[in-house]
């Protein structure tokens, strides 16, 4: 192949400028990178394989299921529109509950997680009024899809991995209607990147024996 | 384990049908919810709670796929690269077929490059990410947004998107690709006419809303196809932001802003398309 000295100008004068460009990016694409990177630091899954992770995951929606029910009996719920959303969001909670209780085959547990239901039992039990019910929905939301993100770094079968991800973002959008009633900042209920920071440890908060 | 076969015709199916009577029965719309995000912070969390929550049940707006102003392009767009995506990804069926793909030929059939399954769907993730912040920025810029808390919403979200942009950047590297720093030009294309066509401030709402849709749904069906598994947690971490998007948008459409109980993949930009 021939080429003029022009087009070789050309080409290098293309390459400059695109090297120019991607040395420019650089230093943010690096940081983002960082911040990817630490964003993905959560709990380990400490051996556990894809039966027993998914297994885990149903006994936070079942968790999930049954703090809402109480929150729905708790009488502080007075919004009929925020009852509704609540009924709403425990019926998709029930849903995530079967398909992870079927990926787990026979380590499912159909049981809400122990110490989680203990740990929001406490915070309902505390809550004097319907914001404060709300608060703690948003940061179950919030924990069930840093948990879901923390499972896609642990799972490995396709189909696993793939139910993960179906069920993070509607946990996220639940958490956007939430934060919005709560007068949440706009950067609290849109976070540039989904993290690992809320999740809940499987090694702290175990199954149902 | 039960097979993602299993899911889908036991789960996703009946969910797709339960949800979309649950939500015609119970799930209320928020058309007002970006105001209150970005806007006024004077009225009293009763006040929230109605605005966001209650009113409007149209059942006509539940039918998303025939709701959305550019869907169609966009979907037509992207159905006729994705056949082509898989025809190219299928005929690579020799051992290295699950790392490489072949893409593109000259006319006289000569290849012209290879790159990695997974430096594709990051190029392809990168080149939606370029597209929202091109489009965000016309939605700025045409003068159209009359609400300022639309437009404070805009400039939010399309500022995530240069972040999500230079993370998938970040990620090409390191994969050994190049970045694919250009609006993705398939999508691009499709959509022009309709951004041509923008009237007022809903219809940029609309194209809005398909577009993180497009974004949250193709990275969801990225998932499990990766050969370093760690970019199923990074593309996550991008993924659920648009999903947060989808809901903040679909409130001001009066649409359910969590529509289902498992998000589907039907707008998801096939990996290859328009960054070959």
């Amino acid at each position: 192949m021939q080429i003029s000295s022009r087009q070789l100008q050309r080409l290098v004068a293309d390459v400059d400028q695109q090297h120019r460009a991607g040395m420019a990016s650089m230093p943010r694409e690096i940081k983002d990178l960082h911040a990817v990177t630490r964003s993905l630091r959560g709990p380990r899954a400490g051996g556990l394989d894809d039966g027993a992770i998914a297994a885990f995951a149903e006994s936070v929606e079942l968790a999930a299921v049954a703090a809402y029910t109480a929150a729905a009996k708790s009488g502080l719920v007075t919004t009929k529109a925020v009852l509704d959303a609540a009924t709403a969001f425990a019926g998709h909670h029930q849903e995530h509950a079967a398909a992870f209780g079927a990926a787990a085959g026979a380590a499912a547990t159909k049981k809400a997680n122990p110490k989680l239901l203990e740990a929001v039992g406490a915070q309902l039990a505390a809550a004097k009024d319907e914001m404060a019910i709300l608060e703690i929905a948003y940061g179950l939301e919030n924990a069930a899809a840093a948990t879901y993100l923390f499972a896609l770094g642990a799972l490995t079968s396709k189909g696993a991995l793939q139910l993960t991800a179906s069920i993070l973002p509607v946990e996220a959008q639940h958490a956007v209607v939430l934060g919005t009633v709560l007068g949440k900042k706009a950067t609290d209920i849109f976070p540039s990147f989904e993290t690992q920071s809320a999740a809940v440890d499987p090694s702290k908060f175990p199954v149902a024996a | 384990m039960t097979s993602q076969q299993d899911f889908s015709r036991d789960f996703l199916r009946r969910e797709a049908q339960e949800s979309q009577r649950l939500h015609e029965e119970i799930m209320p719309s928020y058309r007002n919810a970006l105001n209150r995000l970005f806007g006024s912070e004077s009225s009293n969390s009763a006040d929230k709670s109605m605005a966001t929550l209650n009113g409007l049940n149209r059942r006509g707006f539940l039918r998303l796929g025939g709701t959305t102003v550019l869907g169609a392009a966009v979907l037509a767009a992207c159905g006729s690269t994705k056949s082509a995506a898989t025809t190219t990804a299928g005929a690579t069926t020799t051992a290295a077929a699950a790392t490489t793909t072949t893409l593109g030929t000259t006319s006289s059939g000569v290849v012209v490059a290879e790159m990695s399954m997974d430096v594709l769907v990051l190029r392809t993730a990168q080149s939606i990410e370029e597209l929202a912040v091109v489009a965000y920025q016309t939605a700025i810029d045409s003068g159209l947004v009359k609400t300022a808390a639309i437009g404070d919403a805009a400039k939010l979200f399309q500022a995530q998107h240069k972040e999500h942009a230079a993370l998938f950047a970040s990620l090409t590297k390191k994969a050994g690709g190049d970045p694919f720093t250009k609006p993705n030009p398939v999508i691009l294309d499709a959509i022009t006419p309709a951004i041509q066509a923008l009237k007022d401030e809903m219809g940029i709402v609309r194209l809005a809303l398909d577009l993180e849709t497009a974004a949250a749904e193709t990275y969801q069906s990225n998932v499990g196809t990766f050969m370093d598994v760690m970019l199923n947690q990074a593309i996550m971490t991008v993924g659920g932001v648009e999903a947060r998007h989808v809901a903040a948008l679909s409130s001001v459409l009066a649409l359910p802003p969590v529509s289902k109980a498992f998000q589907i993949t039907d707008k998801a930009v096939a990996y290859g398309t328009g960054v070959k």
